[in-house]
């Protein structure tokens, strides 16, 4: 980050990092491994809602001036025993009420919240693997992808079983890797002359579904969103990208429904080979492939999302530039620490 | 290797003591390591008498920290269930599918729990029993109510108990 915009380690006066395989180590032991000094440093640890909650509190500090320029990274590496270690005992809850029930990791639940979506809105495999199809394009044309075979939709329904109805392609795929952006104020961004995006408004809300009795279907995005497009004075209808947070495909049906791009239920009803059409007017999504198909490099798949949109909104993608997007909606979701994930945030950032 | 991955923390090692406990009190002559107990066993507030499920230290309704170990009710109704074909662990990943279950009890909390059968639809009513998973740690076992539904927990039991035999796990 620091070479793609010139700038010397000693221009970097904050850090905040989002990591589960950082451990023993924080982000005050990076300090000395990158052998920097820092004014304000920070670390998230809330899983896919890292990188937009990352983005509000670096934003936060910045415009406290706490902190010039402010790197976010999330990053993890990936090593299989101490990831289903990792998995098996994420929280005291996991570990008492949810692994000893066959260590399905949080397949299980996201297998009984995707059926219960299904039941609910009469949703059928072959509508979700749309999804998993249009995410693989997109895949298929970025650089950085682990998985770039087209997906067909027969490959997608005679996946092998994981945890019933989720499949081989319902599932991320875990890796190593890091993403990362720059935040700094807009006065800082145009002094070092760099390419910049701006963030117009974010939110989050955590254990939203508390008094959501069953599965909820729900989980917080719908608590804030209609504030959150008031406060960027953007309608839903005038979004041009969304970057959802898709460790399983049902999240990311979910949110595009809780971010009002279209009715509950209904997101997979506007997905087709040409894309994602609600309400005549295509909104891209998951541009770089997201985690079901460019890999999902635990924390820092939280923060994957944001470093597209930015991307795109500087022409700088990697592949699958799309053009004229103006705006974009990240949303981030994470942190199961029994039967639910509780962690719900999102940002809307617009090209200068 | 199981005993790490499924090894519980301090206090859900003591929801296996308290359920061998009451299984004692109500069938004296169980073996050691092999029983079966009808209905739940969890933390309960003093104070307010909210359950606690998960464990926990304290009560999430009124924050004390008086909470004792139960007995409770064996009622609960399907939420919605899954058959495991992959596992993290290597005995229940050789030896599945196995049926898993979320279960809305009757006093609230949803707990997760093995199922006597994969046929058992959302909606319906279930019987909750507690018998020693692969390692002897208490599990629950959700089936179906009426007649034979003591046959059909201890079906799930015997095939964890044999699962763990194989693997010489407990």
């Amino acid at each position: 980050m620091l070479n793609k915009a010139s700038l010397e380690k000693v221009s970097c006066d904050g850090l905040l990092v989002s990591s589960f395989s950082l451990a023993p180590d924080t982000v005050a032991s990076l300090a000395e491994t990158f052998d920097m000094a820092f004014n304000w440093i920070e670390q998230v640890p809330l899983g896919g809602a890292s990188g937009v909650v990352g983005l509000r509190r670096a934003a936060r500090a910045i415009e406290c001036g706490d902190a010039d320029v402010i790197a976010c990274i999330g990053g993890d590496t990936y090593i299989p025993s101490q990831f289903s270690a990792l998995l098996g005992r994420f929280t005291n809850a996991t570990i008492d009420g949810v692994t000893p029930y066959g260590s399905g990791g949080a397949n299980l639940q996201f297998a009984m919240l995707t059926q219960h979506y299904m039941d609910t809105y009469q949703v059928t495999r072959e509508d979700i693997g749309r999804l998993c199809i249009l995410q693989r394009e997109n895949a298929m044309l970025y650089q950085q992808s682990l998985l770039s075979k087209s997906l067909t939709i027969d490959a997608y329904l005679n996946a092998r079983p994981i945890a019933d109805p989720l499949a081989l392609f319902d599932c991320v795929m875990p890796c190593a890797g890091a993403e990362g952006v720059l935040v700094m104020s807009e006065e800082k961004a145009i002094e070092l002359a760099l390419p910049y995006a701006l963030l117009c408004a974010s939110a989050e809300r955590h254990n939203a579904s508390r008094e959501l009795s069953g599965i909820p279907l729900t989980f917080g995005w719908d608590s804030f969103i209609d504030e959150l497009y008031l406060a960027a004075q953007i309608d839903p209808t005038e979004i041009d990208l969304a970057q959802v947070y898709d460790d399983y495909p049902v999240m990311a049906l979910i949110q595009l429904e809780e971010l009002k791009l279209c009715n509950a239920g209904e997101a997979t009803r506007h997905i087709s080979s040409n894309g994602f059409v609600p309400a005549k007017r295509k909104i891209h999504i998951n541009t770089s492939g997201g985690q079901l198909s460019s890999g999902q490099a635990g924390f820092a798949g939280g923060f994957m999302g944001l470093t597209e949109a930015v991307r795109q909104l500087t022409d700088a993608a990697l592949g699958n530039q799309i053009s004229d997007v103006k705006n974009a909606i990240v949303s981030g979701f994470g942190m199961i620490n029994y039967d639910r994930g509780l962690c719900t945030a999102a940002a809307i950032i617009k090209r200068l | 290797m199981n005993e790490i991955q499924l090894s519980r923390t301090l206090l859900g090692k003591m929801a296996t003591y308290w359920a061998r406990k009451f299984s004692k009190a109500s069938n004296a002559s169980q073996a050691n390591d092999s029983w079966l107990l009808e209905g739940v066993v969890w933390q309960c507030c003093e104070q307010c008498d909210t359950v606690v499920y998960p464990t926990g230290a304290l009560c999430p309704n009124c924050l004390s920290e008086d909470i004792s170990w139960q007995r409770d009710s064996s009622r609960g109704e399907v939420l919605g269930s899954c058959a495991l074909h992959v596992s993290a662990n290597e005995t229940y990943h050789s030896q599945g599918p196995w049926a898993v279950g979320l279960i809305a009890h009757e006093k609230g909390p949803n707990l997760y729990t093995f199922m006597g059968d994969n046929t058992v639809k959302n909606g319906a009513e279930v019987v909750l029993f507690l018998a020693p998973d692969i390692i002897g740690q208490a599990v629950f076992i959700a089936v179906k109510s009426g007649p034979g539904k003591r046959k059909r927990a201890e079906h799930i039991a015997q095939k964890m108990a044999a699962a763990s035999e194989r693997f010489g796990s407990r």
